[in-house]
């Protein structure tokens, strides 16, 4: 019983920082974002020197090598993790690729959640006609392997940043819509939705002054779990030649140093890979952690 | 029964309207001109036309829908762009290697993790179970891209370089024998790379069902380990089971797609990319129908399959 007066959030919150994995996993993916937004501000790694060669081909990670600085002069250095096929520097793209991951990640899962919170609402409160038509459009879009949609929609958008953001969240969204709209369905019929419509609350008042906070755990788990579908499946559609265009990310970098593995050139291809495997093992854990903490029926 | 099967069957129609809807839609209104991607930019305005007229695009849109679902019904699916091929030809001959890389890793991998999932629900917190679990979510954390990579570097391209027989490198041969050697190591990565996801989940099944009064029950009688783990948790969990197949469809054809351009096997995904690389439209088009056709279909095998397994659910 929450004999304090203490709210399920803050409830869900402590149980969470008591949560050691969960807190190492959002202790990796707060280090991550830091990294993604220093590169944002152009701090460090910024797409110029991303794309730049700085000096023979594959140089090997920690060999010495004649470096070309931005003014053109060159200077020996040691290099940190090797360089690429054209001679740029595979440290900074696997650097400025964590803000891509970080730009895709974060704006699929704000886009399909919004999308999906929003129209669950609709869908779960007004019901009738428009349950139906959005029911509908759910079912045929789940009943179809998301992949599918994903490669048709960013073909259809052609390649690039635009098209893998637009087709990552037009299909990630209806997982978050069903869900959405079960719960809500649930919550419109309890006191408290009943208690302001009898005081003639309107009805956008009583979804997002009263249905929506109540959503919280749903809107959590799923920012989480779409940020990794989102960082996964680029990797996927870049392998597959539907990925981001012009700049590096993790996707292009694995997929076109796949060959350069044969070769024995193995740091570009281990490095996207490692720092990929790292930020999807937190933030699984994280999600795990969220799962557990913001469970209303876990949460005594 | 037999009504069931009808109603299942009969709601699949609207599912299969829309989703028929959406393709066109993705593809005739939001996409690029397709004549354009094909064509190129030196293309001159005869030319455009003249391809238009013979893709049906010149027609208005409902006609063109129309159309296209006529070609489906009858299976007349015309021909590929770039090869002349006919695409009905091209999709019954990627069925095969398709259904090869995929369906034996799905028995393999269900297996296992369905077993791992009935050992960690009943040594429930001892240290064999958190190491299975820790297993399972660092192989959910792996890129199922970098899986293949470095599989193929370390499984079939290392040992060949010294000399060792092993997996053929990429390739693929028609026949059932002649292609077994070369649907191995694709089956052994989509196995990897599911027993993350699966074990958890029937893990999660598993715990739940071994909570219940009537294997403590079981227990107090004095059952064994595996009177208990595979006649009554096995029994009671198989519709999960049969359902979290029906889930993974999705999956392996994503693993359909990754594995057979990668590994080059001309199965439905190496096709369907071909043609996107190409920017053969009326394959794509037609191929993104025909493979979520079968995914419905397919669903809708698993529920009438589930409803004869299990007697509680409904059938009127």
């Amino acid at each position: 019983m929450n004999a304090h007066g203490e709210s399920l959030f803050r409830k869900s919150l402590r149980k969470l920082r008591r949560d050691r994995f969960g807190m190492a996993g959002l202790a990796v993916v707060g280090f991550f974002g830091l990294v993604a937004l220093g590169v944002k501000l152009g701090l460090f790694c910024t797409l110029a020197q991303a794309t730049t060669p700085v000096g023979p081909q594959f140089v090997r990670p920690g060999a010495a090598y004649q470096r070309t600085l931005a003014d053109g002069t060159k200077a020996a250095a040691r290099s940190l993790f090797g360089t690429d096929i054209q001679g740029r520097d595979v440290a900074v793209k696997l650097v400025y690729s964590i803000k891509q991951a970080f730009a895709i990640g974060v704006i699929v899962a704000v886009l399909s959640v919004a999308v999906g919170v929003v129209l669950g609402c609709i869908s779960g409160y007004f019901g009738g006609l428009v349950d139906d038509a959005l029911l509908w459009l759910y079912t045929a879009i789940n009943s179809v392997p998301f992949i599918l949609w994903i490669v048709s929609i960013s073909y259809a958008f052609g390649r690039g940043f635009t098209g893998v953001v637009v087709a990552l969240a037009a299909t990630f969204w209806v997982g978050v819509y069903f869900n959405v709209r079960a719960e809500v369905r649930r919550l419109k019929e309890l006191e408290f939705v009943l208690a302001s419509e009898s005081y003639g609350a309107s009805k956008w008042s009583i979804i997002f002054r009263d249905i929506v906070p109540n959503l919280s755990h749903l809107i959590f788990v799923f920012l989480s779990l779409d940020f990794i579908a989102a960082v996964k499946n680029e990797v996927i559609l870049s392998f597959l030649g539907l990925g981001i265009a012009g700049e590096p990310s993790w996707g292009v970098m694995i997929s076109n140093a796949r060959l350069d593995l044969l070769a024995g050139k193995w740091w570009e291809v281990t490095g996207a890979t490692i720092l990929l495997f790292v930020l999807v093992m937190a933030f699984n854990m994280l999600t795990d952690a969220l799962q557990d903490a913001f469970d209303p029926k876990k949460v005594g | 029964m037999l009504t069931y099967i009808l109603r299942r069957t009969a709601a699949m129609v609207p599912t299969l309207l829309g989703v028929s809807i959406l393709v066109f839609c993705i593809f005739n209104v939001i996409g690029d001109d397709p004549v354009y991607l094909y064509l190129g930019k030196n293309a001159t305005p005869a030319e455009v036309a003249s391809l238009r007229r013979e893709l049906g695009l010149d027609k208005p849109l409902p006609v063109q829908y129309l159309e296209g679902m006529k070609q489906l019904l009858t299976f007349d699916l015309g021909f590929s762009m770039s090869a002349k091929e006919p695409i009905s030809r091209m999709f019954l001959e990627g069925i095969g290697p398709s259904v090869a890389i995929t369906l034996p890793a799905l028995a393999l991998y269900s297996g296992i993790s369905i077993v791992l999932g009935l050992v960690c629900a009943y040594w429930r917190g001892t240290l064999l179970d958190k190491l299975i679990v820790a297993g399972a979510t660092v192989g959910m954390a792996i890129s199922y891209v970098a899986v293949m990579i470095f599989a193929q570097y370390f499984l079939a391209f290392v040992p060949n370089q010294h000399g060792l027989a092993s997996f053929p490198i990429t390739g693929y041969e028609r026949g059932f024998f002649a292609c077994l050697p070369y649907i191995l190591l694709p089956n052994l990565i989509s196995c990897f790379v599911a027993l993350g996801y699966d074990t958890r989940f029937f893990r999660a099944v598993a715990v739940e069902e071994m909570n219940r009064e009537y294997i403590r029950t079981a227990k107090a009688y004095g059952a064994g380990t595996r009177t208990i783990l595979f006649k009554h948790v096995l029994k009671n969990i198989a519709i999960p089971i049969i359902s979290r197949v029906v889930v993974v469809i999705p999956f392996m054809i994503a693993g359909s797609f990754l594995l057979e351009s990668f590994f080059v096997i001309p199965g439905l995904g190496y096709k369907l990319l071909h043609a996107i690389e190409s920017a053969d439209y009326p394959v794509i088009k037609t191929f993104t129908m025909l493979i979520a056709l079968l995914v419905v279909v397919a669903n809708t095998v698993a529920d009438v399959l589930s409803s004869l397994v299990d007697p509680r659910i409904k059938l009127s």
